[in-house]
C-alpha cells in the first residue's frame, strides 16, 4: 500500500489550528458579505466575527504569547513554532480586520442609509438640532457616570481594563503652549453603545455611537485644560491565566511564574482609529508596552459588536430572517407525562427546530412526581433564571435526592455559575464543583423513579448544554430513553463524577478522558479493516472542530485503505483533503448559518450494520484527554434512520456550506442550482410541517364521524 | 410496588469501601442496580500499625454517610453492612464500629475470614450456570484477599479441598516493603516466596485432582480483571493471560498504572497477583481463567435472601461443606466405616425426634460434620480424643461453615469442654451432643453391628429398633451410660430393642 511508504505524520499534511480558526472567522465574514442573506442578518454575522476575534485573542493568542515568553520551542503538528504561528496570525488578522471594515464602510453604511437607518460615527456629521440633543444627553445621562483620568508627574498611567472602549485625549496647558498631558476616560458599559437621536425626516432612524457623544463633549471633562485632540481606543489583555487545556501541561508551572512577575496582564492588542494623533499613539505604545505589529489601525468605529444592538432596533423586520419558533418534537406530546412517553418510546430532540421544553418538562415533572427518588445532572453553562435550576431546587425541597455537577471552569461563566450553585446548595441539593484537573463537558441527566415493576431510570443525553436560551440558537441533538443498559451506565457516570471508582465495564456509553479516544480510533480502524477486505466502508462525522493528531492520522489511514469519509466541521479543521495517497477519499464541508451548528454526530457503516453515535465531544485533544465527555449510540432503528436523515440533509446542503479544497481554502459552490438546499431552512420547515400535521390530526380526531358501526356477531 | 424490594449490601474491605444496591422481586430475582466503590487503604494501616487512625475512620464515616444518601436514591428498605479483616484485626475495632454507628446510623458487623470466603462463594450463586459448567470440568477457585488467599478444588462438581494460605496481596506488599532496602531483585524474592508456599500446597492438596479451569474471585475484581486480561470479558485463555503477564513483568509500578489505567495503589498489587495466578497455572495445567466479577456484596444479598427462607442456589454448598469435612477426616486417618455408621444412625435419631428437639436443617449439617470429624483427635493421641478433635476442628477451615459454627461442631464432640458455659448455644450444643453420643456408642465396637435403626417416639417413650443377630453387650453397657446423659437433656430415657433375624 502506498500509505506504508508515506509518513502520515508529515507536517505538510496538517493545518495549524489557529490559522484554521481564522479561516472559520473568514467564513462567517463571507456570510456577512453574502447578498443572499437579509441585510440585518449580515450585520449580525459581522458582529459575530468581531466578538469571535476578541475571544480568539483572549484565549488563543494570549496562550501563544505566554508560550512565547516562556521560550517554548516545540513545533505543532503542522511544523510551526510559536513565533511562526504568532506571525501568521498577525498577518491574517490584519487582513481580516481590513476586510471587516471595508464591509462595514462600503457595504453596510450605504445600504443602511438606503433603508433609512443612519449610524453617525463622527459627531461632526450632526445637524444643529441633533447637536443640541446630544449635548443634553451627555449632561443628563453620560457625564454623571464618567471617570476621566489625567496622567502627569503626580498621577501615574491608570489601569486600562481589558476589552473596554476608552477615549484618550491630549491636553494642552493653557499657560504653557508647548506642553501637553495625556488623559483617558472609559466609555461606560452601563450605557447603551448606540443612542437614538432625532432624525432629519420621519421616515428615517438615526443613531449615534456613545463614544462620539463623549468625544464631542470631551472639553467639559477637562475644564482647566485645552483638549488638543481625542480618539477612541481599545485594548486586549492577557489578563487571566488563560492557558488552554490543549497546551503542554509541563508548561503551566513555568507560565504561572511568568504571570506572577507582572502586575497585570500584558497588552496583546491595541485598536485605535486610523487618524489618531501620533503623539497619542506614542504615549499609548510606551505606557501599554505594545509592539508595533499588535497595533490595529481601524478605519471606522472600534468594536463592531455594537452591530448586534443595531440588529435589535425596531422596525426593520423585513430585513431580518423570520423569527423561528421551536416546535413540539415528533413522538412527543406536551402536557402528558414525560415518563410515560419515554417508557413507551425513545424520544429524539433536534434543537432548535424542536423545542427544548421536553427537557425542561422532564426535570420539572421529576421534581413534582412522588415516585421519583433521585435526579442527577451535569450543568455546564446555564441561562440566568434557568427553569431547570428552579426545578432542581424544588425537587430537593420535595425530599428527592438531587445531585448536580456544576462546572465552574466553563469559560467566562464562572460568576454566573457560582451564584446559582450556591442557590442549589441552599435548597438541599448535593453540589459537586467539578473535578480536579478535568472539565466536565458531558451533558447528561438521570432520573431514578420507583415504579410498580421496580426501579426505572430515565436518561437524557445531549450534545449541547442545558441552557434553554442557547437551545434556541444552537443546533443540537438530544436523546431521552429509559433503556436499562444506558440507565446503568448513567448511574456509573455519576458515581465516577462523585469520586467513586469507575465501573467494571460500560454497556453503551464511552467516556473521555479514559476510554473515548480508544473508542473513536477503534471505530475508524474498523472501517479501515472493512475497506481493506473489499467491503463498503463509510464514515460521516459532524462536529465543531477537528484538530486531534491521532484521529487525523487514523482518518488518513482509513482514507488510504479506501474508506469514504465525509466530514462536516464547522470551525477548526486541521485535516487536509484531496492529497494523493493521503486523503483522496476525504471531503470536508463547513456549515455556517443563523443557528450555530453545534451537534456532534458520528456515523460508521460497519460492514452494513450501520452505527450512529452522538456526543458532547469534538475531535480535539482537550475533549478527548482533559474533559469528561460522553459518546452515546442511537440504537432505536426509527431514530437511527432519522439521525441518518439529518446527516443526509447536512451533506446535501449547498447554500450554507463552504467546501474545503485541495489548497485548504474554503469555497462555496454555485448556489443558484435548482433544488439547492439550505439545511437550517429545511429543518425549520420540516419541523413546522410535522407539528402542523399533528395539530390537524388532533383536530380531525376530535370530530371524527363514525362511518361504520361494527356489530358484534 | 408489592413484592419488590431494594436492598443494599455494604462491605468495608481492606482496600475499598463498597456498596451494591439490589432489587429483589418476590420471585427472588436479583437485579443489581448500583455498584459504588471508594478506594480506601484501611488494610495498610491495620497491617502496619495494628490500629485504624482517626483520619481514616473519619474518611470511612464520610463515605458511609454518602452511601446512606445513595440508599435513599433507591428507596432502600433493608441493608447489611459488614467489615472484613482490616477492621476485624484492628485493635480499636469495637471503637471504630461504635463511631460508625454514631455518625452514620449504620450497624456494621464483623465477618470472619471463613464467613467472608463463604460470602464470596455465595456470590457465585448469582452466576450459577457458568459456575456449574466450570466446576463440572474440574476447577480451582482462587479467592484473593488482602490478608490471605483461599484455594478450593472442585472436581466433578464436588468440593475436594479448601485451604487458606497467608499470601494476600497487601500482606505480601507489607512483608517485602519493610525490607525493601535489602532486596535488590524484588521480583525474584517475590517469586521464591510464592513458589515455596504454592509448591507445598500443590503436593498436599492438588495432586490428586484434575483441574482445567481457575476461577478467580476478589473484592478488587475490576482491577484484577485488568491485570488478568486486556480485554473485557469474563473468560480468559491461559495464552492470553501469559501474553499480558510477560508484558507486565518488565514494567515498574508507575508503568503498570499507566498501561492498565488503574491507580498506582492497585498497580503495585499487579505483580504479586499475576505471579500467583501464573504459578497456579503452572502447577495445575489449567487452560482457562474465569472471572465472575462478584464480591462480598453479592454474597451478602444471596445470604440475605436465604435467611428469609428462600434459596438462590442450585449448587449445593452444604454438600461442599460435607465434602470438605470428609476430606479432612481422610487427612487425619479417621475410621471411615465407623463414622459412616454413626452418621447414619445419628441422622436417623435426629430425624425421628424432630418434634422433640425442634432443631433445624443447619443443625443437622453441623451434627453430621461433627460426626465425620469426631475421631480425628486419634491422629494426635489415643487418649483424650475428643479434646484433640476439638483442637483439630478449631484449627481447620471448612468452606461454608463459619468460625462460630465450627466452635459449635467442636463443642458437640467435646461437650465437657464448654459445659456450664452460659452461652446461647449451650442448649443447642447439648441437644446435638446427646444425639451424637447416643449414636456413637451404638458402634462402640467399631464393627458396625447396628445398622438401619428405626426410631419410634410415641407416648413419651423413645425406642430405637434394629435388626441384628450379633452380640451387642458392649454397646448396651455404654448405651445405658449415654442414655442417662440424654435424659438430662431431653427428659426422656431412650431404650433400644434388638430384633433378631
Amino acid at each position: 500500500m502506498a500509505a506504508d511508504k508515506i509518513n502520515l505524520k508529515n507536517p505538510i499534511y496538517y493545518t495549524n489550528r489557529e490559522l484554521s480558526w481564522l479561516d472559520f472567522n473568514y467564513r462567517i465574514l463571507h456570510e456577512a458579505k453574502d447578498k443572499a442573506n437579509p441585510l440585518f442578518e449580515r450585520l449580525k454575522f459581522l458582529s459575530i466575527t468581531a466578538s469571535n476575534l476578541d475571544e480568539f485573542f483572549m484565549i488563543r493568542v494570549a496562550s501563544l504569547k505566554d508560550m512565547y515568553n516562556a521560550n517554548y520551542t516545540k513545533k505543532d503538528f503542522a511544523g510551526m513554532t510559536v513565533s511562526d504561528q504568532l506571525t501568521g496570525i498577525n498577518i491574517k488578522t490584519h487582513e481580516l480586520v481590513k476586510n471587516q471594515y471595508s464591509t462595514y464602510n462600503r457595504v453596510f453604511k450605504p445600504k443602511l442609509g438606503e433603508l433609512g437607518l443612519k449610524i453617525i460615527d463622527h459627531y461632526e456629521d450632526l445637524n444643529e438640532e441633533q447637536s443640541r440633543f446630544v449635548d443634553t444627553y451627555f449632561e443628563n445621562e453620560v457625564y454623571p457616570v464618567l471617570t476621566p483620568m489625567a496622567v502627569d508627574s503626580s498621577r501615574p498611567f491608570p489601569l486600562i481594563r481589558n476589552k473596554t472602549l476608552n477615549i484618550c485625549a491630549l491636553l494642552g496647558d493653557k499657560k504653557k503652549k508647548d506642553r501637553y498631558d495625556f488623559a483617558t476616560v472609559q466609555i461606560p458599559a452601563v450605557l447603551n453603545r448606540i443612542v437614538p437621536i432625532p432624525s432629519e425626516s420621519e421616515q428615517t432612524t438615526t443613531v449615534i455611537l456613545l463614544e462620539q457623544i463623549i468625544e464631542k463633549n470631551i472639553n467639559k471633562l477637562f475644564l482647566n485644560y485645552e483638549v488638543i485632540c481625542a480618539f477612541p481606543y481599545r485594548i486586549m489583555r492577557n489578563a487571566d491565566l488563560s492557558i488552554e487545556e490543549d497546551e503542554a501541561s509541563d508548561l503551566l508551572i513555568e507560565i504561572k511564574k511568568q504571570l506572577k512577575k507582572r502586575q497585570w496582564g500584558e497588552v496583546i492588542r491595541l485598536e485605535i482609529e486610523n487618524k489618531t494623533d501620533k503623539r497619542l499613539i506614542k504615549i499609548l505604545k510606551e505606557e501599554l508596552n505594545v509592539k508595533e505589529e499588535d497595533i490595529f489601525n481601524i478605519n471606522g468605529p472600534l468594536d463592531l459588536t455594537f452591530l448586534m444592538k443595531v440588529y435589535s432596533l425596531d422596525g426593520f423586520d423585513s430585513y431580518k430572517d423570520k423569527k423561528y419558533t421551536p416546535r413540539t418534537p415528533k413522538r412527543y406530546v406536551n402536557d402528558e407525562s414525560v415518563f410515560d412517553q419515554i417508557k413507551d418510546h425513545d424520544i429524539l430532540l433536534h434543537h432548535p427546530y424542536d423545542s427544548f421544553s421536553p427537557v425542561v418538562d422532564f426535570i420539572r415533572q421529576a421534581a413534582k412526581d412522588p415516585n421519583v427518588l433521585a435526579i442527577k445532572q451535569t450543568l455546564y453553562r446555564v441561562s440566568s433564571n434557568s427553569p431547570i435550576i428552579a426545578s432542581l431546587a424544588e425537587a430537593a425541597e420535595n425530599g428527592k435526592q438531587v445531585s448536580v455537577l456544576v462546572e465552574l471552569k466553563a469559560r467566562f461563566d464562572e460568576e454566573n455559575n457560582i451564584n446559582w450553585a450556591i442557590k442549589l446548595e441552599k435548597a438541599g441539593c448535593h453540589v459537586i464543583y467539578g473535578l480536579l484537573g478535568l472539565k466536565t463537558h458531558s451533558k447528561i441527566t438521570l432520573v431514578v423513579r420507583k415504579e410498580e415493576d421496580g426501579i426505572r431510570r430515565y436518561v437524557h443525553l445531549g450534545t449541547g448544554n442545558y441552557n434553554d436560551s442557547t437551545a434556541k440558537l444552537y443546533t443540537d441533538l438530544g436523546l431521552m430513553t429509559c433503556d436499562n443498559k444506558i440507565g446503568e451506565d448513567a448511574t456509573a457516570v455519576f458515581n465516577m463524577l462523585s469520586g467513586y471508582s469507575e465501573p467494571l465495564n460500560w454497556n453503551k456509553l464511552s467516556l473521555a478522558p479514559l476510554w473515548l479516544r480508544k473508542k473513536f480510533l477503534y471505530l475508524i480502524n474498523r472501517e479501515k479493516e472493512f475497506a481493506m477486505n473489499g467491503k463498503p466502508a463509510h464514515i460521516i462525522a459532524k462536529m465543531n472542530s477537528l484538530c486531534d493528531a491521532d484521529i487525523i492520522k487514523a482518518l488518513y489511514e482509513a482514507s488510504c485503505a479506501g474508506v469514504k469519509i465525509e466530514l462536516i466541521v464547522r470551525g477548526i479543521c486541521c485535516l487536509k483533503v484531496g492529497i494523493k495517497n493521503v486523503s483522496e477519499n476525504i471531503t470536508v464541508k463547513s456549515i455556517t448559518g443563523k443557528f450555530l451548528e453545534h451537534s456532534r454526530i458520528f456515523y460508521f457503516n460497519n460492514g452494513g450494520n450501520e452505527e450512529v453515535y452522538m456526543a458532547s465531544a469534538d475531535w480535539m485533544p482537550r475533549n478527548l484527554d482533559k474533559r469528561v465527555e460522553i459518546l452515546f449510540p442511537v440504537e432505536n432503528e426509527e431514530l437511527k434512520d432519522e439521525v441518518m436523515g439529518i446527516l443526509d440533509i447536512l451533506l446535501k446542503d449547498s447554500l450554507r456550506s463552504h467546501y474545503m479544497n485541495e489548497n485548504g481554502e474554503y469555497v462555496k459552490h454555485a448556489t443558484n442550482a435548482k433544488g439547492a438546499i439550505d439545511c437550517q431552512e429545511y429543518f425549520c420547515k420540516l419541523a413546522t410541517k410535522n407539528s402542523k400535521k399533528r395539530e390537524n390530526e388532533n383536530d380531525t380526531k376530535l370530530f371524527e364521524p363514525m362511518k361504520s358501526i361494527q356489530i358484534k356477531q | 410496588m408489592i413484592g419488590i424490594n431494594t436492598f443494599a449490601s455494604i462491605t468495608i474491605g481492606s482496600s475499598e469501601i463498597s456498596m451494591k444496591i439490589f432489587e429483589i422481586s418476590s420471585k427472588r430475582n436479583i437485579k443489581q442496580l448500583d455498584n459504588v466503590r471508594y478506594p480506601c487503604e484501611l488494610g495498610m494501616e491495620t497491617y502496619s500499625k495494628g490500629r485504624l487512625s482517626h483520619e481514616i475512620v473519619n474518611n470511612v464515616c464520610d463515605t458511609l454517610v454518602d452511601f446512606t444518601k445513595i440508599m435513599k436514591e433507591y428507596d432502600v428498605k433493608d441493608y447489611i453492612a459488614v467489615a472484613t479483616s482490616a477492621v476485624r484485626e484492628a485493635s480499636n475495632c469495637l471503637l471504630v464500629l461504635d463511631r460508625i454507628k454514631l455518625v452514620t446510623g449504620l450497624t456494621v458487623s464483623i465477618v470472619s475470614n471463613s464467613q467472608q470466603r463463604f460470602l464470596c462463594y455465595n456470590a457465585i450463586a448469582l452466576k450459577q450456570n457458568e459456575f456449574n459448567n466450570f466446576v463440572g470440568k474440574g476447577a480451582l477457585v482462587l479467592d484473593i484477599g488482602a490478608g490471605s488467599i483461599q484455594l478450593s478444588v472442585y472436581e466433578s462438581s464436588t468440593l475436594r479441598s479448601t485451604q487458606n494460605i497467608k499470601l494476600g496481596f497487601l500482606r505480601i506488599k507489607e512483608l517485602l516493603q519493610n525490607s525493601a532496602n535489602y532486596i535488590s531483585d524484588y521480583s525474584n524474592v517475590l517469586k521464591e516466596l510464592i513458589d515455596s508456599n504454592l509448591n507445598t500446597y500443590s503436593e498436599l492438596y492438588l495432586k490428586a485432582w484434575d483441574v482445567n479451569n481457575i476461577i478467580v474471585i476478589s473484592d478488587n475484581s475490576y482491577e484484577l480483571n485488568k491485570i488478568i486480561s486486556d480485554k473485557t470479558g469474563n473468560v480468559v485463555s491461559v495464552k492470553e493471560f501469559n501474553k499480558l503477564y510477560n508484558l507486565l513483568a518488565g514494567l515498574s509500578v508507575n508503568q503498570v498504572s499507566t498501561k492498565l489505567q488503574i491507580s498506582s495503589a492497585y498497580a503495585s498489587l499487579a505483580q504479586p497477583v499475576a505471579m500467583i495466578i501464573n504459578k497456579l497455572i503452572d502447577i495445575t495445567g489449567a487452560t482457562n481463567l474465569w472471572f465472575p466479577g462478584v464480591n462480598v456484596n453479592d454474597g451478602i444479598v444471596v445470604e440475605y435472601i436465604s435467611r428469609k427462607g428462600k434459596s438462590v442456589f442450585e449448587h449445593d454448598f452444604e454438600n461442599d461443606a460435607l465434602a470438605a469435612a470428609r476430606q479432612l477426616a481422610k487427612k487425619y486417618c479417621c475410621d471411615e466405616k465407623h463414622s459412616n455408621n454413626v452418621e447414619s444412625n445419628a441422622l436417623a435419631i435426629f430425624d425421628g425426634l424432630s418434634k422433640l428437639h425442634g432443631l433445624n436443617k443447619r443443625d443437622r449439617l453441623l451434627l453430621q460434620i461433627a460426626i465425620i470429624l469426631h475421631n480425628s483427635g486419634k491422629f494426635i493421641n489415643m487418649n483424650d480424643v475428643s479434646v484433640h478433635s476439638h483442637h483439630i476442628i478449631i484449627r481447620n477451615e471448612i468452606i461454608g461453615i463459619s468460625h462460630h459454627e465450627r466452635e459449635i461442631i467442636a463443642d458437640i464432640i467435646d461437650s465437657n469442654y464448654n459445659l456450664g458455659a452460659n452461652t446461647p448455644d449451650a442448649i443447642r450444643i447439648a441437644k446435638l451432643s446427646a444425639i451424637f453420643k447416643l449414636a456413637d456408642v451404638l458402634d462402640k465396637s467399631h464393627l458396625q453391628k447396628i445398622k438401619n435403626i428405626q426410631v419410634s417416639y410415641k407416648d413419651g417413650i423413645i425406642m430405637l429398633l434394629f435388626k441384628c443377630d450379633k452380640d451387642i453387650t458392649l454397646e448396651k453397657i455404654f448405651f445405658d451410660i449415654q442414655a442417662e446423659y440424654f435424659s438430662v437433656v431431653y427428659g426422656i430415657v431412650p431404650g433400644i430393642k434388638q430384633i433378631h433375624i
